[in-house]
């Protein structure tokens, strides 16, 4: 299985994603949205614009569970 | 994918990032493709992981935290940041288990750093890292057991609600405010959890032991021995529990 990469838009002091997580098949890509993004949220020290890879979103969760918190919710919603 | 700026150059540039009051546009686009080329060594590491069985996940440091790291420990120059690249394998896993799987990793890149977070904490933060070089960039590879996974990511949690210095050793914001309904105080819940970090050692510790010398003990003494680590683990995984739910975390 090859790797994905996952865009997160993570509000640390809410301590949520507030953005749902893209997912691109090469990193170059995923970066390349990172880029515009944090370009957009240039000011806002509570907004965490990340690029994170793996096999699939669960293996994240469980590396990663920090910007998982609000992902629950999310999917409930 | 070489770096696209000499080793000076990214210095010079960490150190106008870490001076100035707004980034420079071309500055930002300087760091952009000094990461894309970061970007290429992790994706390498991570596939060599792969194929040696493991299961990596990878993340790029984001730009503002880049330049938290250049102030907070200024005079740090960009070339010597390690975990610029990041990839990151949690499994189960015994600390005599971490040992061979940390030199089955260096076996990989021979050259790399090793650096023992398990010996020398870092405020409560434990972890084998082992650091190569790959084309020019440091690529950080965090090896952890569960147990070590779930503490950082709480403490990334409580660093997120209260202050990134929290992870650094500092107080947090507001110390004397009180957590939810409880008694303490953030003050006092950090220091707590710092000592959590103390009783998943002792364990991991005492855990490790049975494996050393299973064959060598009486079923009594296996049996005292099991029903202490269960006990230990029970009662670690029941304040895990507690906390997730408080925060939120999967």
């Amino acid at each position: 299985m090859a790797m994905r990469y996952f865009l997160l838009v993570f509000d640390r002091a809410a301590g949520r994603l507030v953005d749902e997580v893209k997912e691109f098949d090469s990193s170059a890509d995923a970066l390349g949205a990172r880029f515009e993004r944090e370009q957009a949220e240039r000011g806002n020290a509570s907004i965490e614009v990340v690029v994170l890879g793996a096999e699939n979103r669960r293996a994240l969760e469980a590396t990663h569970a920090r910007y998982f918190g609000a992902a629950g919710e999310l999917a409930a919603s | 994918m070489t770096l696209p700026i000499s080793g000076a150059k990214i210095d010079k540039l960490g150190v106008r990032l870490r001076d100035a009051e707004n980034v420079e546009t071309d500055d930002l686009a300087q760091l952009q493709a000094l990461l894309l080329a970061y970007s290429d060594a992790l994706a390498a590491v991570a596939e060599q992981l792969r194929s040696n069985g493991l299961a990596p996940t990878t993340r790029l440091k984001t730009s503002g935290t880049i330049i938290d790291k250049l102030r907070r420990e200024s005079p740090i120059t960009l070339r010597s940041i390690h975990d610029l690249a990041g990839a990151r394998v949690v499994q189960p896993m015994t600390l005599d288990d971490q040992d061979k799987e940390r030199d089955r990793i260096v076996a990989l890149w021979p050259d790399a750093k090793v650096i023992d977070r398990r010996e020398t904490p870092s405020h409560g933060y434990r972890a084998v890292h082992v650091i190569p070089r790959v084309d020019g960039c440091w690529v950080e590879i965090q090896l952890r057991t569960r147990y070590q996974n779930a503490w950082a990511q709480v403490t990334e949690t409580l660093a997120d609600m209260w202050g990134r210095q929290v992870r650094y050793g500092g107080e947090p914001d507001g110390p004397e405010e009180r957590i939810f309904d409880e008694p303490h105080t953030r003050s006092q819940a950090v220091a707590g959890w710092i000592a959590a970090s103390e009783r998943i050692a002792a364990l991991e510790q005492l855990e490790n032991l049975r494996g050393r010398f299973l064959n060598s003990m009486t079923e009594d003494e296996l049996a005292r021995l099991d029903a202490q680590i269960d006990q230990g683990f029970g009662q670690l995984r029941a304040s895990l529990t507690q906390v997730r739910e408080a925060f939120g975390l999967p």
